[in-house]
């Protein structure tokens, strides 16, 4: 099965570094947006099925996208990578229709075993 | 005309390692103060003595009186920080923190000192994150009044002529409050930094 994969971060070096921690085997298809109405636009014009979403971004932030995309009824299975690490922070997201929470961690983000969780592997 | 220190590339590597540093500075303040933070993407600039005298024109802050936490560091960068407050608004974190109007100035300063370590602590050990070097750092201590700070981020030390300037706004409780953190470096360990980086982007581009 093709998946496609969104990385959704306003930082070049945040999407550099997660495009390196996908896991081999979900060796797909990598697009980026470099802000949330990006994302949008991305996400309306072509299919998506996975997203990796930052949280704190300048214009949409990760919440903002993700109530956007929950009422319009187009949210990809969504994986939220942020540096905001607070609990209530990863129960919003998972309020919102996230389906996992992984912290930004700069020596190497670990996207294995979310990805597993997530049946993607 | 100097060159700019930092390429476009460095200079987001850098804001996004300052980035996840805040995240952990916000979740701690978040369970010191029993509150959620919500802070803002930090931005990161390299600036010299001309643009930080430009943080003391006037209407920069809302209040005329100023305060800053300093701290100063050493290990594998070598330099000093300083957290910028507006004096207004420290009264009002003061409330938010104490649960009460009534603080005194001891108090206010040491919910100050709390706040800086932490934020100054989470910037300056991610900024050095890819030298992989512990970094070490001094007590910290309040400087109060506007001469005062002003006097001290722009004072001529032959240590430091530039200072990386991190802006980042956080709110707690619905409530606003912008910080200014400058982390002054000697020359030697903005060199280092930017090497570090020019490794850490290559290795990112590496297959």
């Amino acid at each position: 099965m093709s998946m496609r994969v969104l990385i959704v971060d306003d930082s070049r070096t945040a999407r550099l570094m997660l495009r390196r921690a996908l896991p081999q085997a979900l060796g797909r298809e990598v697009v980026e947006a470099a802000s949330g109405s990006e994302a949008l636009a991305r996400i309306a014009a072509e299919p998506i099925d996975v997203m990796f979403l930052d949280l704190t971004m300048s214009g949409l932030d990760g919440y903002q996208v993700l109530k956007a995309l929950k009422e319009a009824g187009r949210l990809p299975l969504t994986i939220v990578v942020s540096a905001d690490v607070q609990p209530l922070a990863q129960q919003r997201v998972r309020a919102l229709g996230a389906m996992a929470f992984v912290p930004k961690n700069i020596s190497g983000t670990d996207l294995t075993s979310v990805v597993e969780t997530a049946g993607l592997l | 005309m100097t060159a700019p220190l930092l390429s476009e590339e460095k200079r987001d590597a850098l804001q996004e390692l300052v980035n996840v540093g805040m995240g952990a500075a916000g979740a701690a303040l978040a369970r010191v103060l029993s509150a959620f933070v919500e802070l803002s993407v930090p931005s990161v600039e390299v600036a010299d003595r001309r643009r930080l005298a430009t943080l003391f024109d006037a209407g920069a802050w809302s209040d005329g009186e100023l305060c800053a936490v300093r701290q100063p560091f050493f290990g594998s960068i070598t330099g000093e920080s300083l957290m910028l407050f507006d004096g207004g608004e420290v009264a009002r974190l003061a409330d938010l923190v104490g649960g009460a109007p009534a603080v005194s100035v001891g108090q206010r300063h040491e919910m100050l000192l709390d706040l800086g370590n932490v934020v100054i602590g989470a910037c300056v050990n991610n900024i050095a994150e890819p030298l992989q070097e512990v970094v070490s750092f001094g007590a910290p201590s309040v400087v109060t009044g506007r001469s005062e700070v002003c006097g001290f981020a722009l004072r001529d030390s032959g240590a430091w002529q530039r200072g990386l300037l991190i802006n980042v706004d956080f709110r707690l409780e619905a409530k606003s409050f912008r910080s200014r953190v400058l982390v002054f470096l000697s020359e030697q360990s903005l060199t280092l930094v930017g090497q570090a980086l020019t490794r850490l982007l290559a290795a990112l581009a590496a297959n």
